[in-house]
Parts: C-alpha cells; structure tokens; sequence
C-alpha cells in the first residue's frame, strides 16, 4: 500500500516527521511542489525528519522538480535504531539552486540503510548534495548510490560521508557516486570521504565521472540512432536503476520528467536501453 | 593407531550444533569420500578439522598417527600435516606464488635442500599439473579463475606432501580437463603416510579417485558408510535412497 | 560480522611495536659541531645573516625577504595534521657545520664520516649511486659527481653552488612552480631555505643510475628547509631518490622542504622518498611538478616516520600527451599522522593520470588520504585513475579518505575507489593453514599490501622498506 502525500513548499510551516513505530512497516512517497507558481525568486525550506524505531521498517520515495525560481535549502534528518531498515528513492530534478543536506545517523545494532538518488540538472543551475552516512551500532550497513546527469552549464557537487564510530564494528557500507556530463561546460565535483575509527570494519567508495562512453556511442550510432539519440538513451540508462525503485505508477512519471529535463525536445523517449 | 580418528566430535558455530556424535575413522594409506546434503556439516567438519576459530568444538577427540590436533593451533596442525584443499580460496595481493611455495616448502619435514632443489621440484609439479610456468609471478589466487585457484590448491597439496589432506568440493565448478588434473595430483599422493578425505556431491570426482570407502554425513553425524555403492545409489535415488537404505527415511520426514 | 576471536586478538598485541627500536637502530646524535648558527626565532636579522653566510646575489636576497614578509602575514592551514604544538620561536633556522664542499669521501670530517658509514653510504654509493649530496646541518658538505655525468652535461649539486654558478637556469624555474605565497610553509621555506638538490639534465641525456641524496637532522630543535630543484630538458630522463633519518630529540622538530620539479617535452623524471624520520618530527613538504608536452611525471612516496607528515605530492599535466602517476604509502603507528595524498591537475589534452595509495594504521595512528583531481573545461581524452586503500590494524587506529575530483569537460572520465578494511580473517587462516604462524601471516599479507610500490623503488631501498615493515610488524627490538 502506497500512501502519496503532496506538500507545498511554499506553504510549509514545519519539518516533516515521519515516525515508524517499532516493528511497523510503512510505504510512503512525498512529492514536492509549489503551489502559487511565481517567477519572483523565493528562498524556501523544507526540512525531514525520519525516525524509525526498533525493527521498524520504511521505504520511502521522493520526487521534487520545482522551478528555477526557486531556491532550496533542504534538510533531511534521519535516526535508525536497532534492527530498523529504510530503503530511500530520491529524485530531484529542481531548477534553482540550492542546498540539500542529508545526514543519516545508523544508532542501533544492525540497522540497514539503502539510498539511492538520482539528479539531474540543466542550464546554470547549481546545486550541493551533502550525504552523511554515521554508523555508531554494530553490524550496521549502508549502501549509498548517487547518480547524475548534466547538461549546458550545469554544476552539482556531491560531498559523501561514510563515517564509523570506534564501536561500531561490523560495519558493512559502500558509497558510490556517478556522474554524467552531457556536454562541456558542465562542472561535477565529488567528495567521497571516509573516516574510520575501528578495524573490524568493510568501507568502501566508488565515484566515476565522465562522458556518455566512446565504445557505447559508437554502438548505439552504428545501429542507426543519431548522436543525439543515443546520448539520450545512455543518459536514461544511466538513471534507470532509480526508476525501478519507485512504484509503477510514479516510475513512469519520473521516467518521462527526467526525459524531459535532460533530453531535447520534450516527452518520454523511445524506450530506454 | 595410523590415520585420523574423530570420536564423539560435537561442534559448531557461535551457539547453534552442527556436528553431534560425529565418528570417522580414515586409516593410514587410504581416500574415503564424505558426502551428504549441503548445510548439514561437511564444511563444518573441515573447518573443525584444520581449527578454524570460529568455530567451536564442544565435544569428542581428534588425533592425527594417534596425536591429538584439538591443542594446537592453525599453523601448529599444518606443520603437523595435515592440510585443507578450499572451497573458496583465500586471494593474497603482492605475494607471488613463487614466493610464497617457496616458503611453505620449509615447513616440511624434508624440506628442498637448496634453491635450485626448490625450482626443479617446482617444475617438476607445474608440468604434471599443467599449470604455465608464468603462474608462479602472478599473486597468489588473486584474480584466479575458479579452475586456476583450484590448481594452485593441489600444486599446494604437491609441495606441502602432507599426512592427511582434506578436499573441500575441490571439484565443484571444474570442467573435465581440470578434474582430471586434480584427480591425478591426489592420486600421486596416495600411499603409505598419506590419507584423505574428499568432500563432494558428484560421482565424477570419485571414479577418478577411488575412494576406499565412502561416507554420508546428514544432520551432523555419520549416517551411513559404505563403499562405491553408495555412490552409485545415491545417484539413482538421491539422498532419499540413502535413507531408505538406513531406515532414516521417517526421521528425515519428522525432521525441520 | 562474527566476533574477534582470542586468537586473533594476540596477534593484536604482537604487532603494536611501531616506533619501538628506532633508537637503537637510527637514534644517535653526534656532538653537535656546527661553527656557524643564527639565533633562534625567525627575524629579518635572521633571513640576511643566512643570505651573508651563503654570499648570495641580490636577487634571491630580496627573495628570502619577500618570503619572509608572506610567511608572517599567511595563516596555518585550517586542515591537516595536528600542528598546535609547533613554536616558530624556539627554533634555530641555520648551522653550517664545515667550511666548502669535499669531493671525496676521504675529505669528510671523521664524525660526519662515521655517521654516514653507519647509514651505508660508502656501500650504496659504490654499488650504484652517481653521486652523493649529504645533507648535516642543512648544508651540502660532502659532494661527489661522477666523471660521465659531468661529461654529459648533467648538474648535480647542492642549489646554492647553483645559485653562484647556474643563475640563469636557476632564476628561470626557481619559484615559479612552487611560489612562496603557496602555502605558509612554502613561504617559510622560501626565506630560510638552504640545501637540496639541484639537477639539470640537458636535452635527450638519460641518466640510468639513480641520483640520491642522503641529509640528516643533528641539532635540539632545528628546521631542515631544504630546497630540490629538477630540471629535465627536452627528451631526458632522470630518477632522483630522498631518502632520510633523524636521531631522536627530546624537543620537536620540523621538517619543511619545497621540491619544484620540470619535466619538458618529451621527458621523464622519477621521484622517489622513502622517509622514516625520528617520532617527534614535523614532516611539512610542498612537492610540486609540472609536466610538458608528452612528458612522464612520477612521485613514488613511502612515508613511514615522523609525529605528523603532510604531504601531497603534485602535477601540474600541463601539455598534450603528458602523464602523471603517483604512488604513495604511508605507515601510521603510535603516536603518528600521516596525512597524505596527491594532486593531479589537467590542464591538457589527451593527459592521464594514475594515482594509488596505500595506508596502514595501528595502534593509534592515524593515516588520511587527501587528494584532488581537478580536470579544466574544454578538453579532450582525459583520463584519470584513484584507488585508495587502507589497512587498519586494530580497533584503535584511524584511517580517513578525504578525495576532491572537479571534472569540466565531457571528453573525460574520472575513476575513484576506496578501500578501509583490516586484515581478513580468510586470509590469516588460509595462511595459517598452510604453516604460516599468526604473526608471519600478519608480515607476509601486509608486505603484500605494499608490494606494488616496492617494487618501484631500487633494490636497496625495496629490501631497506621491506625490512622496516618486517621490523615493526614482527615486533622485534634492534
């Protein structure tokens, strides 16, 4: 059961909480909109806070694609105790600048984190995404995956954090950030960092950014498709991982929004690779 | 009193049994087989066997030529003799397999007299393994195909020429080629001061090597011995012949 | 994850003597015989009594003095290693220990002589050096240039002879890859400097024996700021070694070296250091290179000494076709930071670059990785490579990654990886299982972890780095 809540950012009057009781399992997708849409720059701020309890369980889906007009400072906090897992979707497509801050702290033993967040960005937009993942129980794991694309002079910077407690041994986590720029003048940054306080531990990351690949260009052109096509399809494979998160119905709206912000032209393409 | 005897063993993994009443007896000269339905102990049983520290062995005795293993440790037991062929290899980065025989090879009783003793018994073995002399700069395991870490195994087998050697599904993932090759480095070994016991679920291995006699281990003891015959049952019928033949079968249906 | 087993915990125990022995092997001191030494404290006074002492030309006066200026008004870095305990004040800046420079062994003054025969200078010197530039007291006092490479046309010397001999190459490249107002170490450096090496390396000479320079620190509280200067002209190739020790004192004592290196078109330097400093000293260095036109750049770092080291060895891939590799590694025991890393900019074309480090931590040490790689916009086949690993030891050690990659264009691909693990269980009993004690499994699998860069370094000085990690992993005294 998939519950949707909708909150205007331009009416929000507090943070967000989201509680999981303990042993509760809950299914939630936030979408994020504006509902007086003006072009007058606005600085707006919405702020998470998600707290799951001991062997709760939330897979929660975020979607926001909000003009250039506005500006964004976002705030994600999120507690996992023991036992307690949440699997997170995250796609942000916002025009304006702005700050998004997300720091998950794992308190109890065996928490599970799964993240994975997709953005995409265009013209001159300037956006900072800060992941902060703490592990402070044992036998905690995360997987943390960043994935974005960028056109025209586009500039995203990733700053992820994997840090481990002297007393968390047992931490399993691995961060990965990928980033595609689709043309020059695009400016991707990444950060990864790790700091570990402990031996008994197995912490990795992983960042690659670059260009659609040669060899795959080539193969897509050689069957047919003009650069500009095939551009587009490995772009949408790029991010494809992130739709198959969502629940079917928004799966193909965020297929078709990302389309229409990255790729020429406007509306969903052929089907993606 | 030649040969590893294991009596009574009781043992298993933090706090949950696998092994109870557990009663093996290879003799000095000889290869049995040990086989049996997968989570059931085999592994357990060469993990407790070589003293893997995880896990624990909570009753009964193992001793090697009559001397108890169960006080020494890891390293102690090898040198000792005994040696433990893996299922799943450990990869060693920045450690060439040269090197690194060439330091086991001490551990013998009758170690290579000098370097160049060393590389003609080295040579020796790569040739009748088949294994391409440039093997021996590469790091050990790392980035080994299954079949190549499986070679580097027996090649092990070959230089350490210990008492008793434990195959681990040594032939799981091997194509024939590759079997054949294992099968003949065990047997090259056979003969007095030297026993074995090949783990596996396949008969392929076993008319390669054949096995003295075979055993069944399920549910963490000995349930049947036996010689080729077993084998050949358990193809047709499964492990459910097995039962069938020991009156097991009932408790295996009441059984989780 | 499984608990640690008791076992495993002994061997803990076994391997915590990082340090330890240091005495006894490098932790001599000569009585101190220097003839000529400022003041301690940093002044003017100070800055010009070592340009006087030096007779140097005017213009790297007037160099040190601007230095000087920049280095009161820069800040201390905001990041790093743990710099609290550091006091300018207390320092003494400059000590000539002998009058000019000797050619020949023989020449040395006894004590000097029989420091350096107990660090194995004779020996290595026979063996395969082309010439030797000692280091006492910050300054070049023993020298020795073998007869083809002067008929080559090869420069080796100590940089103030090359300040009186060479000024138009030297005011050429001399600050202008590392400027003093780089850092405020830089800067420091830039005023008080003495010693290093200098070396030109003239169009198309390849130098195939290792040029090395040994140094040590021998005086209370003193700073070693010396000074590499490495020119390798269109074509040529030339592998420099640093390589160093210092006895233990009782006050700190900082180390702060600037290394500015030029590989032109089509050439090829080699840098390689293995440092194991005494355990109170501060390890400060700049080393930056810069690389033309289809030209190869390698820093091969071994950091295996001093209280704090920071360290992030640089290149600049200026021209199309250049590359660049580093390869460093760092030992952090008790007591220690190792905060090092690499920075690579592309500012070219069809660039490459390769970095790979590999830490260990124990007993409290604490090991960071800081890197960049910065790609310029508008460029074309660019490719880099980062993969970190680290090994930490037990559960007191630290180890942090702090990576930075700033990617402009699209023609580009940017790889990183990084690896935070300690030594895993599966391997220690694969090892064991075969023989191996706890403690010897421990040394081989660690010596493994290193192997891809002692591989790189020349045979002394890969047998000289195997068997410190040996010493220090088998937990033996001396």
């Amino acid at each position: 059961m998939n519950n949707t809540m909708i909150f205007y950012i331009d009416e929000m009057t507090g943070p967000i909480r989201i509680p999981v009781a303990p042993d509760e399992t809950k299914q939630l997708v936030l979408r994020f909109e504006q509902k007086n849409q003006t072009a007058v720059p606005k600085e707006l701020s919405r702020e998470l806070s998600i707290q799951v309890g001991p062997g709760g369980n939330l897979e929660l889906c975020i979607i926001s694609a909000l003009p250039s007009s506005v500006q964004n400072m976002v705030n994600t906090s999120i507690v996992l105790q023991e036992r307690s897992s949440l699997k997170i979707t995250e796609l942000i497509l916002d025009e304006g600048a702005g700050t998004y801050h997300t720091e998950a702290i794992l308190n109890g033993d065996e928490a599970i984190l799964d993240y994975a967040g997709a953005y995409g960005s265009r013209n001159r937009t300037k956006r900072i995404h800060t992941l902060e993942a703490h592990h402070f129980g044992k036998n905690s794991k995360s997987r943390t995956s960043l994935k974005s694309a960028l056109k025209d002079s586009a500039h995203l910077v990733f700053k992820g954090l994997i840090h481990v407690d002297t007393k968390a041994t047992g931490t399993d986590a691995y961060l990965s950030n990928r980033n595609m720029v689709m043309n020059d003048g695009c400016r991707a940054e990444s950060l990864p960092q790790l700091q570990i306080e402990t031996d008994d531990v197995a912490c990795s990351h992983g960042s690659t950014t670059g260009g659609p690949r040669e060899e795959e260009l080539f193969y897509l052109m050689s069957r047919g498709l003009s650069q500009t096509e095939a551009k587009g399809l490995l772009v949408m494979g790029h991010l494809s991982s992130i739709f198959n998160r969502f629940p079917a119905s928004l799966a193909e709206e965020a297929e078709s929004a990302v389309s229409s912000l990255l790729l020429e032209g406007n509306g969903p393409l052929i089907e993606a690779a | 009193m030649k040969g590893l005897r294991i009596e009574h063993v009781q043992a298993g993994l933090e706090s949950k049994v696998i092994l109870s009443d557990l009663n093996l007896y290879v003799p000095d000269g000889e290869v049995h087989a040990l086989m049996g339905p997968n989570g059931h102990g085999k592994s357990t049983l060469a993990n407790i066997l070589m003293g893997h520290p995880r896990y624990t062995l909570t009753g009964g005795s193992i001793t090697l030529d009559g001397e108890s293993l169960l006080d020494l440790d890891i390293s102690e037991r090898a040198r000792r003799g005994l040696f433990l062929a893996f299922q799943y290899p450990a990869e060693i980065p920045g450690v060439t397999v040269s090197k690194f025989l060439k330091r086991i090879a001490d551990f013998r009783k009758d170690p290579p007299k000098n370097a160049s003793a060393f590389l003609t018994e080295l040579k020796q073995n790569l040739a009748f393994l088949d294994i391409d002399p440039s093997f021996v700069n590469r790091y050990l395991n790392d980035g080994f195909s299954g079949g190549e870490k499986k070679r580097m195994e027996i090649l092990q087998l070959l230089t350490l020429k210990p008492r008793f050697a434990i195959f681990d599904e040594t032939d799981s993932g091997l194509d024939v080629d590759a079997l054949k090759i294992v099968a003949a480095g065990i047997n090259r070994m056979r003969g007095p001061g030297f026993s074995a016991l090949v783990i596996t679920h396949y008969r392929r291995l076993l008319d390669l090597v054949k096995p003295d006699a075979v055993h069944i281990l399920e549910r963490g003891h000995i349930a049947a011995s036996g010689g080729f015959e077993l084998v050949e049952l358990l193809e047709k019928d499964g492990y459910e012949g097995i039962r069938r033949l020991t009156g097991t079968a009932k408790e295996a249906a009441y059984a989780s | 994850m499984p608990a640690e087993s008791a076992v495993l915990q002994d061997i803990h125990q076994d391997i915590k003597q990082i340090g330890s022995g240091y005495e006894e092997r490098f932790g001599f001191a000569m009585p101190d015989r220097s003839i000529v030494r400022t003041e301690q404290g940093l002044t003017r006074e100070t800055v010009m009594a070592i340009s006087d002492a030096k007779n140097e030309p005017e213009w790297m006066r007037r160099f040190r003095l601007r230095s000087l200026e920049l280095f009161q008004r820069l800040p201390m870095p905001s990041w790093g290693g743990n710099l609290s305990q550091l006091r300018f004040d207390d320092m003494t800046y400059y000590a000539k220990p002998t009058e000019g420079s000797s050619r020949s062994w023989d020449d040395l003054p006894e004590e000097i002589k029989r420091t350096y025969e107990r660090l194995g200078v004779p020996e290595a010197e026979r063996k395969f050096l082309a010439g030797v530039g000692a280091q006492y007291d910050s300054e070049m006092v023993y020298h020795n240039i073998r007869q083809d490479l002067e008929k080559k046309g090869v420069l080796f010397s100590d940089v103030e002879t090359a300040v009186r001999e060479h000024p138009e190459i030297v005011k050429r490249y001399f600050g202008t890859i590392v400027p003093p107002d780089d850092n405020k170490f830089a800067a420091l450096n830039s005023a008080v400097w003495s010693g290093g090496s200098f070396v030109y390396v003239p169009k198309g000479v390849h130098v195939d024996i290792p040029l090395q320079a040994y140094f040590r620190v021998n005086s209370q509280a003193f700073g070693q700021f010396e000074r590499t200067l490495i020119i390798a002209d269109e074509g040529s190739f030339v592998h420099y070694i640093e390589g160093c020790t210092a006895p233990v004192f009782s006050k700190d004592s900082l180390h702060s070296a600037v290394v500015e290196i030029i590989a032109l078109k089509n050439a090829r330097i080699r840098y390689s250091t293995v440092q194991n400093w005494s355990s109170n000293m501060y390890n400060l260095v700049t080393k930056r290179a810069f690389a033309y036109e289809n030209a190869v750049m390698e820093w091969v770092d071994g950091n295996i000494g001093s209280k704090v080291t920071m360290k992030y060895p640089a290149i600049f891939l200026m021209g199309e076709g250049a590359r660049g590799e580093v390869l460093s590694i760092a030992f952090a025991g008790k007591g220690q930071e190792q905060d090092t890393g690499a920075k690579i900019f592309h500012f070219a074309s069809n660039t490459s670059s390769v970095v790979t480090s590999k830490s260990i931590s124990k007993d409290g040490g604490t090991a960071s990785y800081r890197g960049m790689v910065k790609m310029e916009a508008g460029l074309h086949n660019i490719k880099s490579k980062v993969e970190c690993d680290a090994l930490i030891l037990d559960e007191k050690s630290k180890s942090n990654t702090y990576p930075v990659m700033d990617i402009r264009s699209e023609d580009a691909s940017m790889e990183h990886e990084a690896k935070v693990s300690k030594i895993s269980e599966d391997q220690l009993f694969y090892l064991m299982s075969r023989g191996l004690t706890e403690e010897e499994a421990a040394v081989m699998i660690v010596n493994g972890f290193i192997d891809p860069l002692v591989k790189e370094l020349p045979m002394e000085y890969a047998v000289e780095l195997n068997r410190l990690i040996e010493l220090e992993m088998e937990g033996s005294v001396g």
